[in-house]
């Protein structure tokens, strides 16, 4: 029977491993599906990780490493290339079914679980991009797989679409290695990447940045050979006239990424619809008593930063959970409303072990000025906090102590007065 | 130069279901498909119902056919271990315009003979399928019906006819076929051949066949049709596939419960001259949706996860029937031509109705050694946990999952690849064992299969296709 099993090694997974040791949690056993530890941070050779968590720089896979190197001196045990296919729920354990080419058929037994599966990217066809079906459409995450781990080029001659920071990375990465960005689209009338992203990735090498603009057609039938694309109002709809034919043999797609929780839905997790992530308190526990989650399985991270902290915080729990120093009473709900898109935790705890809780949320357009306002339900202000330039590609965080919970309240919501029309 | 006794010409479904009938006898057939795999041209465009036939008008071919195949798929895809459920169809009105429709639809259903053909009303009809529109009236109740997966019905038979002798040729365009004392000489993109007889069920392309004997008969024109498939494991499971009420020409946008649990959607219909016509557009992504949603209200247009088209063969001169007969210009070639909906379900009565035309020319004697069962491969997916552990402790590849989002392993994806006439492409494996098929679309496995491909047929990883000639995923270019 181990302490605590995670899923995942990625990031999330690491943080919360090393946490969950360094709390007192020793018996823990990491599964990971890809042949090394470090997640999606492999292929993410840039740099730009770690300003936040460890004050410097840092390329993906040296953020790894870190971590990587604290499990391997911890002596924490992993197995690669391993896949759980699913979890059952005990009255006092958890299941977890495992197979492996090395292990085999696994059952294995835990007192706890840290779900840290990360997310998937959405394709071309959950956004129904129209027109024929060439090879040469693919996410940018799979692109940077075949450019960054398999040394192998997707295209010479490319047109992304989608201004999200791994798009962005990716242009610059395509004219590193030798191919021609042509431009990158952007549906929205503003990019959802980091500004230092936009300057580092597009600006500095001359690719420009179509906003309100999107492709509104795929061509060619064996391989790409065009787009087209089409400025769009700001209902998204396109804009006749303002077609506009773009020769090319690839089409990068950074459209937004989706938490993957298909294994969590076999313990039937609440599932937060606007995160598409498991419901979670602040423990970062989900509505499965002694299973946790964090980072991109959860809500969508900006910062692999603020994932590891999140982590740390699920590794932490871990510890108090197996100790029984974890108070749970009195549910206050946690409400986003208006232009706010989520939070996390979704609820907390009135009597709560931890003496600040951060309230993770994004918004759902760009604001330049706000009052953000967290309220109880008899419309006591709890925290109102002025906030300028707010955009929904950046997570945003408000803290709470367990004194602004010290009145009995059920039910809190955060909201956003917006004073200046961006 | 390869001498047969019979030679079918394309290898989708209707050809692979001839091929496979011809290997019951004691004759040599040889199979060309134009492309690099067996079912992926029109067949793999199609929503996979098995129609019961109640809609084929009185009186045609196709309707006879289409009764007659939808009967033999039951003991068929026990023989070769496709997939195939028995789901009704039904047919639904919305009101008492559309129940006259159905009314003449049951009629004429009747008269060919369809079993258990009967209009159930709304009680009945919420109790089949719950998750229907509580706006439906009644609906028209087709119990022989069922669905399939149309591409994996013409692999299936290809594997068994190369099993009972037969040989298939991929990559195999026939360029032209030149009269012979006794036979034909046919030119392909894979050499030359010589067969007595030629069975030409080239789908869209069936009329520039027939032209290549001097055949001028025939016009095919292409009805297009787009579908969506909408992720499984969204809670919702249809008991039948649900249609709308038919226009002319087409059966309308159903809504239809997949063999893998997922539903898909389609298709739309408008008529193209472009024989490799490929695209959809938004507003048929629109139409498609809209029209699910109708029949099932709690359809979310965020589980779309997949949109492809078909064509389906339209001879403009034989009022959409099927056009199934020995060229009167070119002795001992035979036209299976206009084959389009119901094309599937009929498949297997096509592929009788074709060799009793031989049969009328020359005496058949049925081989004594015909083996009629094709083994498929194994879908760890579905095995139960004591099933999965026995797999993997007898293979342990099947412990490497690849696909993550269907749960397909490297053992699968092995057999895929070695079985005969095996996957050459990602579609290829993705057709035959799902991989790829799911959320992601391969976004994270398929850097893994290319490798598995490139490694198991020894050719380069940047030469691999994703599907067609041509349809290179990487290019031919070191990282700088």
């Amino acid at each position: 029977m181990f302490d605590c099993v995670i899923i995942g090694a990625g990031p999330a997974g690491l943080s919360a491993a090393v946490s969950a040791y360094d709390q007192g949690v020793k018996n823990i056993l990491v599964l990971e599906r890809d042949v090394e530890l470090g997640g999606i941070l492999n292929q993410c050779i840039h740099n730009g990780f770690g300003l936040h968590r460890f004050n410097e720089e840092l390329t993906g896979p040296e953020y790894a490493q870190k971590f990587i190197d604290l499990v391997k001196d911890h002596k924490i045990t992993y197995q690669l290339n391993t896949m759980v296919l699913e979890m059952i729920q005990s009255d006092d354990y958890h299941e977890i079914i495992a197979v492996s080419k090395q292990h085999g058929y696994q059952h294995i037994h835990t007192k706890t679980i840290i779900l840290a599966m990360g997310a998937r990217e959405r394709t071309r066809f959950m956004i129904q991009i129209p027109g024929s079906r060439p090879s040469g459409v693919l996410t940018a995450g799979t692109a940077q797989r075949y450019i960054n781990i398999e040394g192998k080029m997707v295209g010479k001659k490319v047109v992304i679409l989608g201004s999200g920071d791994i798009g962005l990375i990716m242009a610059r990465r395509m004219s590193l290695v030798g191919a021609k960005v042509l431009r990158v689209v952007e549906i929205e009338p503003h990019s959802n990447g980091l500004t230092r992203n936009i300057v580092q990735c597009l600006d500095d090498y001359n690719i420009p940045l179509f906003l309100s603009h999107t492709v509104i057609e795929i061509h060619g039938n064996h391989r790409l050979e065009g787009v087209s694309i089409a400025k769009v109002d700001k209902d998204k709809r396109v804009i006749e006239g303002t077609q506009e034919y773009v020769a090319c043999d690839t089409l990068l797609l950074s459209v937004g990424l989706i938490p993957e929780n298909e294994l969590s839905k076999t313990i039937q997790l609440d599932i937060d619809p606007a995160t598409k992530g498991p419901i979670v308190n602040e423990y970062m526990e989900t509505s499965v008593a002694g299973v946790f989650a964090c980072g991109n399985v959860v809500h969508i991270h900006d910062l692999v930063d603020y994932v590891s902290m999140e982590a740390e915080k699920a590794g932490k729990s871990v510890a108090e959970y197996l100790t029984k120093s974890m108070a749970k009473t009195q549910v206050v709900q946690v409400e986003p409303q208006g232009l706010i898109s989520y939070c996390v935790p979704q609820y907390v705890h009135q009597n709560t072990s931890l003496d600040t809780i951060d309230i993770m949320y994004r918004v759902k357009k760009v604001i330049k000025k706000a009052t953000v306002l967290l309220e109880d339900e008899r419309g006591e202000i709890i925290k109102k906090i002025p906030r300028l330039n707010m955009a929904p590609g950046e997570m945003e965080k408000i803290r709470i102590t367990r004194k602004d919970l010290s009145v009995p309240i059920n039910h809190i919501t955060l909201r956003l007065i917006e004073s200046e029309v961006a | 130069m390869i001498k047969t006794d019979v030679l079918v010409i394309g290898g989708g479904i209707t050809g692979a279901s001839i091929l496979r009938e011809l290997s019951k006898y004691q004759l040599s057939s040889v199979l060309l498909e134009a492309n690099n795999d067996i079912g992926s041209g029109i067949t793999k465009g199609n929503g996979g119902v098995v129609h019961s036939g109640y809609d084929a008008h009185h009186g045609s071919l196709k309707a006879v056919l289409n009764v007659k195949g939808a009967l033999m798929y039951p003991e068929l895809a026990k023989q070769l271990e496709f997939a195939y459920q028995p789901k009704p169809t039904l047919t639904v009105a919305f009101n008492e315009e559309d129940r006259k429709t159905i009314e003449e639809l049951l009629t004429n259903g009747l008269k060919n003979n369809v079993p258990g053909l009967r209009i159930i009303e709304k009680d009945e009809l919420f109790s089949i399928e719950p998750n229907i529109n509580p706006e439906a009236i009644c609906a028209l109740y087709a119990p022989s019906a069922g669905i399939t997966d149309p591409y994996e019905v013409a692999i299936a038979c290809v594997e068994n006819a190369i099993e009972n002798g037969s040989q298939v040729f991929v990559d195999a365009k026939v360029t032209a076929i030149y009269k012979e004392e006794n036979g034909y000489r046919v030119i392909s993109k894979q050499g030359e051949f010589f067969s007595r007889s030629i069975i030409n069920a080239s789908g869209v392309f069936g009329d520039e066949v027939a032209k290549l004997v001097n055949d001028h008969n025939y016009k095919i024109t292409q009805r297009h049709g787009a579908l969506l498939i909408i992720e499984k494991a969204v809670g919702i499971q249809l008991n039948a596939s649900l249609f709308p009420v038919p226009r002319k020409d087409t059966k309308g946008m159903a809504t239809i419960p997949a063999c893998a649990g997922n539903i898909i959607v389609g298709s739309t219909a408008i008529m193209q001259d472009d024989k490799e016509y490929k695209k959809f557009s938004k507003e048929e992504v629109n139409d498609l949706f809209n029209s699910a949603q109708k029949m099932v209200p709690n359809l979310k247009r965020e589980h779309i996860i997949r949109v492809f088209n078909g064509l389906r063969p339209v001879e403009i001169h034989s009022n959409n029937d099927f056009v199934i007969e020995e060229s009167n210009i070119a002795e001992g070639f035979y036209n299976c031509i206009g084959i389009q909906s119901p094309g599937v379900a009929a498949a297997p009565a096509v592929a009788m109705y074709v060799v009793d035309l031989l049969k009328q020319k020359q005496t058949l004697t049925l081989k004594e050694t015909f083996n009629p069962y094709r083994k498929r491969i194994v879908d760890f997916s579905e095995a139960s946990n004591q099933e999965k552990q026995r797999l993997i402790e007898k293979d342990a590849n099947y412990g490497n999952i690849l696909c993550r989002c269907e749960v397909v392993s490297e053992a699968e994806i092995l057999d895929a690849i070695h079985r005969p006439c095996g996957a050459r492409t990602l579609d290829g494996v993705k057709r035959r064992t799902r991989a790829g098929m799911g959320r992601c679309q391969g976004g994270f496995c398929q850097p893994k299969i290319m490798d598995i491909l490139a490694r198991e047929l020894g050719i380069p990883y940047e030469k691999i296709l994703l599907e067609e000639e041509n349809s290179l995923v990487l290019i031919d270019q070191e990282v700088e």
